[in-house]
């Protein structure tokens, strides 16, 4: 009895999460983590800031010391199931109760799609700032910075990076 | 006595040879004589002030000396004692400096410098995928859309 009221539940809420149209960020995560094709890399301020003393010309620099940023994530996804998953948790970060600032968009269809998104804490800085990619022949990634970022540091980051 | 024997006298006296009996001798010379020359006179007056006045020494002088000597000596060991441990200080100070100790430590980051590496390279691959080409792309005329109405439920 115990066991069929477990997977009753268990069943409930699998279906519940496919079919709720707006599923919470923690419940995308747990789907996510279920999945062989999706993978994440998580990188903290004092491992930035590592990494910018012991190369300070290293691209990854600009993100260290006074760039506001506390921490980078870049979530890669391998395969169509997680490449919509992911698209789901863009959406829980750029439709929540801060309206998200559209910095960048760029688009070839089938070929490349680049939006970068900032989501403002005061004027001219952003807390989080989230950069989706679809690249052919690349896989498609989801890279969330936190902290204070201002313009000029997203800017930085571009122009490090657009070689 | 005579004048001459007294002069004698005060000679040895002033040269520092004059015996214990001799200078007796003067003294009472001195003391008792009336009338003399002028000159001697004038030398009567100086050696009855000199020889005459009580000199009255100070209690425990001498080990006040010898204490006030033992100061002045623990002052200049204790002198020289600051000045090598200031010397020391000031090595110790100047070769942390050279040696690096006093560069600010790299901050803790709770793993291996292997796998910091490896997120890193991680982290700028998907960035370098993610944002290279941009100005190329702009460049070369890719369709750009400057700015979209962000709804609740983007489909992208």
């Amino acid at each position: 009895m115990r066991r069929l009221i477990v997977l009753f539940t268990t069943a409930l809420f699998i279906v519940t999460a496919l079919t709720a149209n707006a599923l919470t960020r923690s419940q995308i995560i747990r789907l996510l983590a279920q999945e062989k094709s999706f993978n994440v890399t998580y990188m903290t301020k004092a491992m930035l800031d590592k990494i910018a003393a012991s190369k300070k010309d290293y691209p990854l620099a600009v993100l260290a010391d006074n760039a506001g940023v506390n921490s980078v994530r870049v979530f890669e996804f391998g395969d169509q199931v997680t490449v919509d998953y992911g698209k789901a948790l863009l959406n829980t970060y750029i439709s929540g109760d801060k309206e998200a600032d559209l910095m960048l968009l760029q688009q070839q269809e089938g070929y490349r799609y680049v939006a970068i998104y900032g989501l403002p804490a005061q004027e001219h800085i952003c807390g989080t700032v989230l950069i989706f990619s679809e690249y052919y022949n690349h896989k498609t990634t989801l890279i969330i910075i936190t902290g204070s970022i201002s313009d000029d540091t997203v800017g930085k980051l571009i122009e490090a990076f657009d070689k | 006595m005579s004048e001459y024997y007294i002069n004698k006298l005060l000679e040895r006296y002033y040269s520092g040879i004059i015996t214990p009996k001799e200078y007796q001798e003067l003294l009472s010379a001195m003391d008792s004589a009336q009338v003399l020359m002028p000159d001697l006179e004038v030398e009567r007056k100086i050696f009855m002030a000199i020889n005459k006045c009580d000199i009255s020494v100070p209690e425990n002088l001498e080990q006040r000396l010898s204490n006030a000597i033992d100061r002045r000596s623990r002052r200049f060991h204790n002198t020289i004692k600051a000045f090598v441990a200031s010397a020391a200080v000031a090595i110790g100070i100047i070769f942390c400096t050279f040696a690096g100790y006093f560069t600010p430590s790299q901050p803790d980051t709770g793993i291996s410098d292997e796998e910091l590496w490896r997120r890193a390279e991680n982290v700028d691959a998907a960035l370098r995928s993610a944002l290279s080409g941009l100005s190329e792309g702009q460049n070369a005329g890719i369709e750009c859309v400057e700015e979209i109405k962000i709804t609740q439920n983007l489909n992208i």
